[in-house]
């Protein structure tokens, strides 16, 4: 039979989550789409919904079958497990997500059709369109959505994995994400691989293991289903739970592919989404969250703008809200090496660094800031905030991501959609603002710097000193420093080149933070607020000057930017206290073992003596009233002397800030990790 | 080479005790805790070869003696921060002599006393200007990358030669190249002479970084840790050479085996020379140190260059 051409706008080759959600974005735009896909949806059993794609679904109008929470996540390092919870997250049945997402691109008005499509070389360069045959059917389509997951691209070995997956009966796990590494990473020659057990119903669980590809690529695992036992059986050694597993069904594998860069999408003909992409976590295989993210930025992209401007934008969107974990290529198997052996070492560690990373990197992606970490600017406002903010996160992950990509993740994971987040650069940008003079935007390379800087400062609070195998390398300790030094001198390089007249003043900083700290860790009095109020005075301060503020402006800011220090070091006492997830993600031993509470300093006991705090009741609710006072104290001080400042925007900004410090605006949801 | 008496001209043999006090001054306004473990490597000063290139790289009466000493002061102080903090990844027990810091103060402090010593070296590079915060910058952020990729690799027995060339020219040669650079533009060299000697610090500083590995073969006596990287799965130029012609895999399968101590090391001495291994390294140690000397052969002002083969000669490198 002979057809007509079909002309669309956009045609989608897969109809997976990627393919879906651009197709919905796209069709909501009032383009016609048309999704083809031949594979039938694979019955694997069920995968990980982070937090934020939950978000990305309802947006979608994709309502999951069966959809269930799970809300917290079991980390079990050899010798050490941590629960993580408050994550947001869910598990859906996969071939239910994609149901939920076909129904939402139909009732988006996108067209759904069965069968293989062959892109034809003969571009219509003329007409900005490219021609297709859909089985036997001409298609001619202004644009073309590549979301056939890992076997639309080929990516090179070092960013190529493999992940299988099958059901097992009788494990009970109740609502919890299970991960644990299968292999000591810190082990000459190891190869590490990643259980993830996802809960299901009735005493069921999908259990998947990801590793990286051997040498010879991604080789097929021979028997996934032998292999998925015998890791449970290692896993049963040590944990009941896992050991009466009988496997349902049979098994499954697929190819991960995680090497995205920008460059890969903007030498692409096509748009690449989702796993096709090079999307997904190389630790876990896990990517329906930026699967979604890159679908929906596609679509949005391909309605604002014409055939080459709407890639190039593309591009340049996902590569601003996600960095690829292989951006290095050619050091990219050594630096999974290291990242594996890290949070292998680092597995007992609390501190700040390694409690964020594990969460940026093994963690459903992406986790959505707190709520109480959002500060709350008006839209109007956001006009000028915004753009400030996101040109400093551009600034900040491209210093970072052609070195250290995983050292840029950690900077990016968090920021979600509105990156108004406590963070220096809010400082930064009320101090440029605080006589009301409207700041360059260049002025975002300075306050990225800053905020570098103090990434790095928060390397230095504390190190880890494990004693390594005779092997070995001290993995974690090694790493605090190396981060530490990396951002320190990527910040002051920045400075240099973009504002050499605040040199002395970074440099100045930096000194007078490791006096700070090195007095607090004296048996010298110290104050545990002085740190802080030195980490948020400084950005405030640097701003005000660097747009000309008069003496008594930047003064002003000094004392608001302190005070703000203060009353975040008391705030990170109240939410540890009350069992609430800390912004620095410190447990209450973790920031008393490392100094950096004021709880000792506000009831006079020796931080040894903090540990009666969980204990002794009373001593614990006296310590809660007396970080409550002190912070409702240092707020109050705030808000007096922000009225001192001219600049309107600038005091409705530092308001905002100290509304968001205040620890009342932390919901009970997330407890730190225990 | 014609330089047969290791002997300094008058300026630069009195520069290493300037630097010092300069540093000595710097390192007063600092924390009391973290004063002692820096003024303990000023006081150690080593060989104070960086701050020399500093002086030599500078064409005499160009530039201001008391800039020079403050460029010096630079390059010494990133220098000791980054010794103080290769101490606290490498647990070394000893430096220059002493105990380390991080076994005197613990890791922390021993870190913190690092951080200032970077700090200290900004300040000074901002009140020096010039550009001089710039290129001091620039070079520890070489340095710090250098950290990384060195510590990334352990355990790698096919680490290619060039990765093993970037990790070095980062590491050590960044440094280098900055006294150079820094020496160039107090004495307002132009900017070819500045490059050529830049070029020339670079090289020589990963011809520096090839022989240090290569001392671990030679006849003892160096003061270094015998083995104690090949221990931590660091393998230096002349180990990987010897693994790229490693044909059965022994020597691999031995560097990699959980029971490898240092008794072992004699018997990877004997396979890395026997293969050729510790030649290659030398080799590939002669071709930059050619490359270094070609770039300083080609900096104008022949006073310059005499002045830093003196200061070479003086270290013993110039033979």
């Amino acid at each position: 039979m002979t057809a007509p051409a079909t002309v669309v706008n956009v045609l989608i080759v897969g109809a997976g989550p990627a393919g879906a959600a651009a197709a919905v974005t796209a069709a909501r735009a009032g383009l016609s789409v048309l999704v083809a896909d031949h594979v039938a949806p694979p019955r694997v059993g069920d995968a990980v919904v982070s937090g934020i794609a939950m978000q990305r679904l309802t947006e979608l109008g994709a309502d999951v079958a069966g959809i269930r929470p799970a809300d917290s996540v079991e980390l079990c390092f050899p010798g050490r497990s941590r629960q993580v919870t408050g994550i947001g997250a869910a598990v859906a049945d996969h071939g239910a997500m994609r149901a939920a997402l076909a129904d939402a691109a139909i009732a988006a008005g996108a067209k759904l059709a069965i069968g293989r499509v062959t892109l034809l070389p003969t571009a219509d360069k003329e007409n900005n369109a490219v021609n297709a045959v859909l089985n036997g059917v001409p298609i001619r389509a202004a644009h073309v959505v590549v979301a056939t997951g890992a076997a639309g691209t080929s990516m090179p070995t070092h960013a190529t994995g493999i992940t299988c997956a099958q059901r097992f009966a009788n494990i009970d796990i109740a609502n919890r994400i299970v991960l644990a590494p299968l292999q000591p990473a810190a082990e000459p020659g190891a190869q590490p691989a990643m259980l993830a057990v996802l809960p299901g119903t009735n005493g069921t669980a999908t259990v998947w293991l990801t590793r990286r590809g051997t040498t010879s690529s991604a080789a097929p695992i021979t028997d996934p289903s032998r292999l998925l036992q015998d890791a449970l059986a290692m896993m049963s050694d040590h944990d009941r739970r896992f050991a009466a597993a009988v496997p349902i069904g049979s098994a499954v594998q697929a190819t991960v592919h995680s090497g995205f860069s920008q460059d890969l999408l903007e030498t692409s003909e096509a748009f690449l989404v989702g796993d096709a992409a090079g999307l997904a976590n190389p630790f876990t295989g896990e990517g329906i969250g930026t699967a979604l993210l890159s679908g929906m930025l596609a679509g949005r992209a391909i309605a604002a703008h014409t055939a080459d401007a709407a890639r190039a934008q593309y591009a340049r969107r996902l590569a601003g809200e996600y960095v690829g974990y292989f951006e290095t290529a050619r050091h990219a198997t050594r630096r999974y090496h290291l990242v594996w052996r890290t949070l292998d070492a680092a597995a007992a560690s609390d501190h700040t660094i390694f409690a964020k990373a594990r969460r940026a990197i093994l963690l459903p992606e992406e986790i959505p800031g707190l709520a109480g970490d959002r500060v709350p600017i008006t839209s109007a406002d956001r006009v000028v905030t915004g753009p400030f903010l996101v040109a400093c996160d551009e600034v900040g992950v491209a210093s970072l991501r052609a070195q250290w990509p995983f050292l840029a993740r950690l900077l990016l994971s968090g920021t979600g959609p509105t990156r108004h987040r406590i963070r220096p650069a809010l400082l930064f940008l009320a101090g440029l603002l605080a006589e009301d003079r409207p700041p360059a935007i260049t002025r975002a390379t300075p306050a990225a710097a800053v905020e570098l800087a103090t990434f790095g400062a928060l390397a230095f609070l504390g190190t880890e000193s494990a004693q390594p195998q005779t092997r070995s390398i001290d993995w974690a300790g090694s790493t605090l420093v190396m981060a530490g030094d990396f951002l320190m001198s990527r910040a002051s390089s920045l400075i240099a080149e973009s504002t050499p007249e605040a040199s002395w003043a970074l440099a100045d900083w930096l000194a007078e933070l490791a006096a700070s700290r090195a007095a607090r860790l004296s048996e010298r009095p110290s104050r545990a607020i002085d740190l802080q109020a030195s980490l948020m005075e400084f950005p405030a301060r640097l701003g005000a000057l660097l747009n000309g503020g008069s003496a008594d402006t930047v003064k002003t800011l000094r004392t608001v930017g302190g005070l703000l220090g203060e009353a975040f070091t008391h705030a990170e006492d109240v939410l540890a206290l009350t069992g609430r997830r800390t912004r620095l993600d410190m447990t209450l031993r973790a920031s008393l073992t490392y100094r950096s509470s004021a709880i000792p300093d506000l009831t006079g006991s020796h931080p040894d003596e903090a540990t009666r705090l969980s204990a002794d009741p009373t001593f614990a609710a006296s310590a809660l009233a007396a970080s409550e006072h002190a912070c409702n104290n240092a707020l109050s001080r705030v808000h007096t002397a922000i009225a001192d400042i001219p600049g309107s925007l600038a005091r409705r900004i530092l308001t905002a800030y100290a509304t968001a410090i205040a620890p009342d605006t932390v919901e009970l949801c997330g407890t730190p990790m225990s | 080479m014609a330089y047969e008496t290791p002997q300094l001209p008058l300026d630069l043999a009195a520069f290493p005790a300037q630097v010092s006090s300069r540093m000595q001054e710097l390192a007063r306004g600092l924390d009391e805790s973290l004063r002692a473990p820096v003024l303990g490597l000023v006081d150690r000063p080593g060989k104070a070869l960086r701050a020399l290139l500093v002086a030599a790289c500078a064409a005499p009466d160009k530039a201001a003696r008391r800039i020079l000493v403050r460029l010096g002061a630079i390059v010494e102080l990133i220098h000791m921060a980054s010794l103080l903090h290769d101490d606290v990844v490498d647990k070394a027990p000893s430096r220059r002599g002493a105990p380390a810091a991080h076994t005197v103060v613990g890791a922390e402090l021993a870190a913190l006393a690092g951080l200032s010593c970077f700090a200290l070296a900004g300040m000074e590079a901002a009140s020096v200007g010039g550009g001089a915060e710039v290129l001091a910058s620039r070079a520890s952020a070489g340095l710090s990358y250098g950290q990384v990729l060195d510590v990334e690799r352990a355990f790698d027995t096919v680490l290619a030669i060039d990765d093993y060339v970037e990790l070095a020219a980062r590491k050590t040669g960044d440094l280098f190249r900055l006294s150079c650079l820094l020496g160039a533009a107090a004495a307002q060299a132009d900017p070819v002479t500045g490059q050529r000697l830049g070029e020339f610090g670079l090289h020589f500083g990963i011809a520096f970084q090839v022989l240090d590995d290569c001392l671990d073969f030679q006849a003892d006596g160096t003061g270094k840790p015998f083995g104690l990287d090949h221990l931590r799965g660091l393998f230096g130029a002349p180990t990987l050479y010897a693994l790229r012609s490693d044909g059965d895999g022994g020597l691999a399968e031995l560097l990699l085996s959980p029971g490898f101590s240092i008794a072992d090391m004699p018997l990877v001495k004997t396979l890395v020379t026997k293969s050729g291994g510790l030649q290659a390294a030398r080799e590939l140690a002669r071709q930059h140190r050619t490359l270094a000397l070609e770039a300083l052969g080609s900096v104008q002002d022949a006073e310059v260059s005499r002045r830093v083969m003196a200061v070479l000669a003086f270290q013993g490198w110039a033979s």
